[in-house]
């Protein structure tokens, strides 16, 4: 079984039964994503959701160190430890008191962060991407890469 | 003309300023002043950057300006997104020919801690050699001088923020971090004035030595006060030096040299 995310090599690698890949390679342990609708965000999420809810005798990824956050199980996200979190609309899903413990943890769990405008995630700007699509592999495009900013 | 714009009128201000009166000269930068608010006070913090950016965008008449735009910190804050600020702040100063300098350090106190001569004059203050703290601060410079985040699970620092933790000060993000650290480091240095805190004017008073001659601190000292401070005790490399060496000395050993715009070369 394919691991999604290695968390060796901060990477995440998954393909669709369509062909869809999505290669994203990450910079550190909070990685921002904005952008506008329709570039792939709440595409990977169900993906993702959907490998998850296969049996484990079918399954072709691994995805047991990803947590999806979504409205109804926000509230496990003080408990997760050494997971690669991701959260679709995180505008919506969190409030200040989420937002504060993922400012705060900078060693239990890793982040990506799918949001439509800044919800005060403390990251420089080198950790803010965009989603490229380039003939349906999905890669991530960062603006900034300023070495003291790392 | 360098101009100078600061998010407030902390150290990091009172820091550049002298970095740019040294190396530019007195007629050759200003310091732009804090706008002022709805309540008719100065108005600072990192909300209100665009508007002193705009501010002197657009009143600004001089053809070969160079604007130095100093954050605290990268990381942003709940209000402010540092990354669609920089973003706007590069295409704003672009359209009008204005060119856009910013420290390219996460935070201001990554200079200081990053100097190589911290350590040892960390160590040779103190009979009792400080293992745990010079333990981190030599890792928090090794990773700054490969330009690495320090501030990860990492056992040397979750120990040290498990020590301030005890001790009633409580570290939650790596700009928090490196000001506690910079600060209990200064604060051991057991000869003149070294303690950099984020608040006030601190090269003026309680950080003078790191910036100040030696000549001009010693003006206001009386002889015993310069042979017991200055004369026996001080181990600063710098010692004796005016601002300009000392200042050189820190852009050297600093991540500021490795960087692109070194405190020489504002």
């Amino acid at each position: 079984m394919k691991q999604c995310y290695d968390w060796e090599k901060n990477e995440l690698n998954v393909e669709d039964i369509y062909g869809n890949i999505f290669d994203f390679k990450f910079k550190g342990q909070k990685t921002v994503i904005g952008g506008d609708s329709g570039t792939g965000k709440s595409f990977l999420c169900s993906l993702i959701e959907k490998l998850d809810s296969v049996d484990d005798t079918d399954k072709l990824y691994d995805t047991s160190n990803i947590v999806l956050i979504n409205k109804k199980n926000v509230d496990i996200l003080r408990s997760l430890r050494d997971k690669f979190i991701i959260i679709d609309r995180s505008e919506m899903l969190l409030g200040e008191k989420e937002v504060e413990f993922i400012n705060d943890d900078f060693d239990k769990n890793r982040y990506l962060i799918f949001t439509r405008k800044h919800i005060g995630i403390l990251v420089s700007p080198n950790y803010y991407a965009d989603i490229k699509n380039n003939q349906s592999t999905f890669t991530l495009e960062y603006e900034f890469n300023v070495k003291g900013w790392n | 003309m360098l101009y100078i714009i600061t998010e407030d009128s902390n150290s990091a201000r009172t820091f550049w300023d002298y970095v740019a009166s040294t190396f530019r000269g007195d007629i050759n930068y200003k310091l732009m002043p804090f706008l002022l608010g709805k309540d008719g006070k100065r108005a600072s913090g990192n909300t209100t950057l665009w508007d002193q950016l705009e501010h002197f965008v657009n009143n600004n008449k001089d053809k070969e300006a160079e604007l130095l735009l100093v954050f605290d910190s990268i990381s942003g804050s709940t209000n402010f997104n540092s990354k669609s600020f920089v973003k706007d702040a590069i295409n704003l100063c672009h359209m009008h020919s204005i060119t856009l300098k910013i420290p390219t350090y996460y935070c201001f106190e990554e200079i200081f801690l990053s100097y190589s001569e911290l350590s040892r004059m960390l160590v040779t203050s103190t009979k009792k050699k400080p293992e745990e703290l010079v333990n981190v601060i030599e890792y928090v410079q090794e990773k700054l001088i490969n330009n690495e985040n320090y501030f990860i699970a990492n056992k040397k620092i979750k120990e040290y923020i498990d020590y301030m933790n005890k001790r009633g000060v409580i570290i939650k993000n790596r700009e928090r971090f490196a000001n506690i650290l910079l600060t209990d480091i200064t604060n051991r240095i057991g000869y003149g004035w070294f303690r950099v805190v984020k608040s006030g004017n601190a090269f003026d008073t309680v950080a003078r030595c790191w910036i100040k001659s030696c000549e001009e601190i010693g003006v206001n000292l009386s002889e015993n006060e310069k042979y017991n401070i200055c004369d026996n005790k001080c181990n600063y490399i710098c010692k004796g030096m005016n601002t300009k060496e000392k200042l050189l000395d820190l852009d050297k050993k600093s991540i500021t040299s490795k960087r692109s715009y070194g405190l020489a070369s504002i």
